[in-house]
Order: C-alpha cells, then structure tokens, then sequence
C-alpha cells in the first residue's frame, strides 16, 4: 500500500540504501506536512492525538495525563485524526500512488 | 443503516472499540458504502502517517540538555535560541520569557536551597509513572548532569511542561516541530502535580505578572519534611521579583545571568 511506504521508509536515522531517492524526499515531505498540519490542530485535540498516536501511548495513560475523561480522550483523537485527514488529503487519499485515478 | 451514524462510529471501529455486534454492522455497511470504505482507509492512511514520523531521537538530547541547565541553575535561553531561533515575533518572545522565567523560578529553588521538591521519593506504585520517572532519571543521569536526582524533581518536572509547551505553540513549523513535540510530551509525567497545559495563555499571563501562585503551588507540592526549607524561599523570591525582572530582561534580549548568579 502505497501510503505505507510514505510513512515509513523516510526517517533520521535511517542508514543508506538502496532506496530511491525521490521516495526519500516524498517520505520527509510528508513527514513535514504531517508535522505542519499537527501544528495547525487546536491544542486539546493536539495533545490527545500526539501522546496516543505518536507516543504510543494508551487512551488511559492519555486520561490521566490530560486530566480528561477516557471518553473524551476517544473523541479527541477522533477528532483529530480526522482534522488530520482532511489537511492531509493528497497523502492520504486513495488516489494516491495507488492502483488508478 | 443511517451512514451518519456509522461515519460517526468508524473511528472506534478502528481502534477495535465496537461491540462484535456494531463491528458487523459496520462491516455490512462498509461494504456497500463507498464513501464510508475511503474514509475509513483514509482515516487508516492517516494513522500510519502519524505513527512513521521519525523516532524522536533528537528529543533526548534536548531533554538532557535543558535538564542539565536546570540542574546548573541556568535560563534555558541560548538552548532555546540555538534550537528555534524565533527571536522577533512577539509570541515567541512572550512563551521564551515565561519558560524562562518558570525555568529560572526552579533554578531558584532547586540551585539555590540545594533541594529537589518532590511529591515523594518512593518509587511510585504506579508502574507508568516509575517508567515515566525511571526516564527522567536515565536522561538525567546521561547528560552528566546529575546524581542527586532521586527519581525525579517535581519542581523541574513542573518547570519544563511550563517551558517546553511554552516552546511549541511558538514553534516553527518545520525542523524544529518533532523536536518541540516529543520534548514537551515526553515530560509529562502521570505522578506530578497538575499544570493547567491548555490554559497556556493564561499560566503565562499570571506567572508574568506575579510569581506567587506558582511558587505557592511548588511549596504545596513540596514533599512535608521539606516545606519548611522552601517557604523563606519563596518569600525571598516573590521579594525580588526575579521572574518580573527575568520576563523584562529577556524581552530586551538579554540574558538572566544576574538573577541565578545572584542566588549562588
């Protein structure tokens, strides 16, 4: 899947190899507006989607964090996620790099 | 099926919230929805992107650095300078002069009294604040800055949620974002005392305009046997108006050498 290998063939710490170069710059270009349209989420839903999604961390570990209620935390990251989705359309939009159109 | 309805619950159907009964339904109306189906696979693509953002590497090293600087009894400003360089926009001057102040209010305390607040110096029940602690300390420990650390400072803790969200909702958008995320949410830490994150704006304001409060909430916070050592402190500090006095400084671009110095 195409989205895929945006998101995870690019990183800092990645040695080199015999990856394409135009993949490599897609990959950061990506992480860059990733990290732009973070930038632009208000911040309650920002926290929530940055320490459960990025961090890895748990809706309940998120709670107890944010001081919120673990529904809450759900909506939140829902929320986000979605805020996420629409600004970062042509990533992650099936058009894409994938099979046709 | 209403396609609202499932649109509204397609975000617990991929965390695997749903009952296997809502799941199902959910999947039969996946199936003949196609907008409900791209969503879905955007919302998917949406996560993986999140989740391939680089291994916050960086991060540490700015954690241990501005560990070590609390630890020295400094501003954090070079640092800050050095990794985001905004100097100039007023709301970055504002947020570097609250962190600032709130970092030096710690260096205050912490540097000048020689003792770490601490909520307690048990190891936590709680195995997420133990690994959460057991972090701090590590980074701590790796900077060189420290043994005296007992699990964690919770003035310093304190300080650096104050400071580094501070930073980030100043940050510029590119190369510094991941840094500026990772450093600010990987301090947060589920065993300290509450800051009030998402009324940024209004901890900034009022710490600007009197360090009591915050000091008073150290104080508070303090663990019992040590409470005694902090009040003259704080008194002494409120009396000086250092945080006034850094938040003035910094806005005239200069650093707050006088006000650390000034405790040694």
């Amino acid at each position: 899947v195409s989205e895929l290998t945006v998101s995870h063939e690019a990183g800092f710490d990645l040695p080199p190899g015999p990856r394409d170069p135009e993949d490599a710059a897609a990959g950061s270009e990506a992480q860059a507006r990733v990290q732009e349209a973070l930038l632009d989420l208000a911040p309650d839903l920002r926290l929530a989607v940055v320490l459960y999604d990025i961090e890895g961390q748990s809706y309940q570990e998120v709670a107890r964090v944010l001081r919120i209620p673990e529904g809450t935390v759900k909506s939140r990251i829902h929320r986000a996620r979605n805020a996420l989705r629409e600004r970062l359309r042509s990533y992650v939009s099936s058009g894409r790099g994938g099979a046709s159109s | 099926v209403s396609h609202d309805h499932v649109s509204d619950r397609l975000g617990e159907h991929l965390e695997g919230d749903l009952s296997l009964a809502e799941s199902m339904r959910v999947d039969r109306h996946l199936a003949e929805c196609a907008a409900c189906s791209s969503e879905l696979r955007e919302l998917r693509a949406t996560v993986a992107l999140l989740r391939g953002l680089p291994d916050p590497e960086p991060p540490e090293r700015l954690r241990a650095a501005v560990m070590c600087r609390i630890e020295a009894g400094e501003g954090s400003r070079p640092l800050v300078l050095r990794l985001f360089g905004r100097i100039g926009e007023p709301r970055f001057a504002a947020a570097l002069a609250a962190g600032c102040a709130a970092l030096v209010v710690l260096s205050v305390l912490d540097f000048g009294a020689g003792i770490f607040l601490g909520t307690s110096s048990e190891p936590s029940p709680n195995p997420v604040a133990a690994r959460r602690n057991s972090g701090v300390v590590t980074v701590a420990d790796a900077s060189g800055a420290s043994q005296r650390l007992p699990g964690r400072s919770a003035s310093a803790a304190d300080g650096m949620r104050t400071a580094l969200v501070a930073f980030d909702i100043a940050m510029p958008p590119k190369r510094a974002a991941s840094e500026g995320f990772a450093a600010s949410f990987g301090f947060f830490d589920a065993s300290a005392p509450p800051v009030p994150l998402l009324d940024l704006d209004g901890e900034i304001e009022r710490l600007m305009a009197d360090p009591t409060p915050f000091l008073e909430r150290m104080r508070r916070t303090a663990a019992p046997e040590r409470r005694h050592m902090i009040a003259p402190l704080v008194e002494h500090s409120a009396r000086r108006g250092d945080v006034a006095l850094v938040a003035r400084t910094l806005g005239m671009a200069a650093p707050p050498t006088a006000v650390t110095a000034s405790q040694r």
